[in-house]
């Protein structure tokens, strides 16, 4: 299992958002909130390190797009 | 010259460039980090596209790859990438801080260092060796270990614990192993120099100027910080010599931290460095971290102040130089080796992408991982946003891809940084993340109303306006600054 922990300051919850939900089909991804991070979990098999990095880099894509964390 | 007086007669001749006017000169820059001081009529000219071919001004502009259709894009490519060779290698500075105990109190301190009692922030020998482990899975094949605190001195057992597991280990990771402390130096006796000296630690310590200032803003209880430190200095550089090793490359490397007091005294900073026989002095400004913060009312100054005193200082080493005194001026010489000579010294601060994270990693006393630093320092004062793992729980994989370093990597990278992205600068300069967090609230900053950008644009300005001079003796001493000397002797031996 891999986790990702998107900090609030840095992140825009939307932007993770939309990140799960268009990995989704490519692994199991599991979301919860802490009080600073959306903590991503990510599971599948030998692709799962694949699948994290690029949810990383897509939902710091859209973070950047958006223009602001929150 | 406005850019409204360029007449658009043609804007195909021209490759890509940056022009900043420095002085009644422009300077020029292009990606691959070339540039080119022009005069007015010189720069009109080539915005114009209007320089005559096989000119002296068309052979400097083709030699420096301005020119579109003489553009040698081999020779280009070949300086982008000897100016980016750092960006795979992964993280070669390792920060520890042993412990935040420290014996000093400093008016500025950046590292929220805590009282002598304070034992709970000592890092222990079980997890110095955890962290060992850690720091030695980066790939990058040169591997610094740099000790902080607080004072490291006062947690010394578990110093001298992690050199020899590190060594111990590296007989496997065959890293090329380096060690630093970063030492106030009051607590430094025969018995742990000798011990440093054997294991070649390279030492460095702080000096803010002269005994008056330096004892003023550098509190050591029942005695004069300096003069315990110059005594130490002049002790430790001793011990060099009487080894055999070469004093003008291997001294104690002390620091300064300009605060407001400090601006007042820029000659006064250089004689104190000269005369306990440093060869280098970095005018760091204050940063907005740690004790800083609450002290900022007396130790802050508005920039333009700060780049008065700068000039005065690097002017007045200058002559120095020229009367045989070797003394450099540690940002002129990270910001000459990329204009000048061309290469990337790697400083971690001033590079794009910055090294947060790719480039350094700091390791706290309770095992918590930070991007870097200046992270570290944010999590003292209660923000652990750069927070990426812990030692014995994180794979380093997982360090290293953590979002965080991501956005890191993504908000230093100036070709992608609004404001640098067109500053004549960009090829030679670094952003901090983390400072444009803590002052402006985004990690991207904004670069106008930044301090540290005021500072970085402040001392190119500095540097090109000398050049544009062309006063040969200052060339020379700028073309020596650009020279870095290998300090072997720091090097562990790696067995086979």
């Amino acid at each position: 299992m891999t986790e990702l922990r998107f900090h609030r300051g840095l992140y825009a919850g939307l932007a993770v958002e939309e990140a799960v939900k268009l990995f989704a089909p490519h692994a199991t991804l599991r979301v919860r909130e802490e009080p600073d991070h959306w903590v991503v979990e990510v599971e599948g098999g030998a692709r799962e390190r694949r699948v994290a990095g690029e949810l990383g880099n897509y939902a710091l894509g859209l973070t950047v797009k958006h223009g602001n964390a929150r | 010259m406005m850019l409204t007086q360029i007449r658009k007669r043609d804007t195909a001749s021209q490759a890509f460039f940056r022009y900043r006017p420095v002085g009644d000169k422009v300077v020029v820059t292009n990606q691959s980090g070339s540039f080119l001081v022009l005069s007015q009529p010189e720069f009109r000219a080539f915005a114009e596209g209007a320089v005559e071919r096989e000119s002296a001004l068309w052979t400097r502009l083709r030699d420096g790859d301005f020119l579109r259709e003489e553009l040698n894009v081999a020779r280009a490519s070949e300086q982008l990438r000897r100016r980016k060779g750092f960006i795979h290698h992964g993280p070669n500075l390792h920060i520890v801080v042993v412990t935040l105990r420290c014996n000093e109190t400093c008016v500025y301190c950046h590292a929220s260092r805590a009282d002598l009692g304070a034992t709970h922030t000592d890092m222990t020998k079980e997890l110095a060796e955890k962290t060992v482990d850690q720091i030695l899975r980066t790939t990058n094949s040169n591997v610094t270990i740099e000790f902080q605190g607080g004072e490291p001195l006062v947690n010394f057992p578990v110093v001298q614990h992690l050199i020899e597991y590190a060594l111990e280990k590296n007989r496997t990771a065959q890293k090329r192993l380096e060690f630093t402390m970063v030492s106030n130096l009051s607590l430094m006796d025969e018995e742990k120099l000798a011990y440093l000296l054997k294991h070649k630690v390279q030492i460095c310590t702080s000096i803010d100027g002269p005994e008056h200032l330096h004892d003023k803003q550098r509190k050591l209880p029942g005695l004069s910080a300096h003069r315990t430190a110059a005594h130490w200095i002049k002790r430790i550089n001793e011990a060099y010599v009487e080894m055999g090793l070469d004093p003008t490359l291997y001294h104690v490397e002390a620091l300064l931290t300009t605060t407001a007091e400090a601006l007042k005294f820029p000659k006064e900073i250089v004689d104190t460095y000269v005369a306990l026989g440093c060869r280098a002095l970095f005018l760091r400004p204050v940063d907005p971290f740690g004790f800083a913060e609450k002290t900022g009312h007396r130790v802050e100054y508005p920039r333009a102040e700060y780049m008065r005193f700068y000039a005065a200082a690097v002017d007045y080493m200058l002559e120095l130089n020229q009367k045989g005194v070797q003394i450099l001026e540690r940002f002129a010489s990270i910001f000459l080796t990329k204009i000048l000579g061309g290469e990337d010294p790697n400083f971690l601060d001033v590079r794009s992408p910055c090294g947060a994270g790719i480039g350094q990693v700091a390791y706290n006393y309770d095992g918590k991982v930070f991007t870097c630093d200046e992270g570290r320092m944010l999590h003292e004062m209660g923000d652990s946003t750069f927070l990426i793992g812990e030692v014995g729980r994180t794979s380093y994989r997982d360090m290293m891809g953590h979002p965080t370093v991501r956005a890191l990597a993504i908000a230093s990278n100036l070709d992608a940084q609004p404001d640098c992205v067109n500053c004549a600068y960009q090829p030679y300069c670094g952003v901090c993340p983390v400072h444009n967090h803590k002052t402006q609230g985004t990690l991207f900053g904004r670069m106008r109303e930044s301090t540290l950008c005021a500072v970085h644009k402040g001392i190119q300005d500095y540097l090109f306006g000398r050049i544009a001079d062309g006063d040969a003796a200052v060339m020379e001493t700028f073309r020596r600054w650009t020279t870095v000397r290998d300090r072997a002797h720091f090097l562990q031996a790696c067995a086979t």
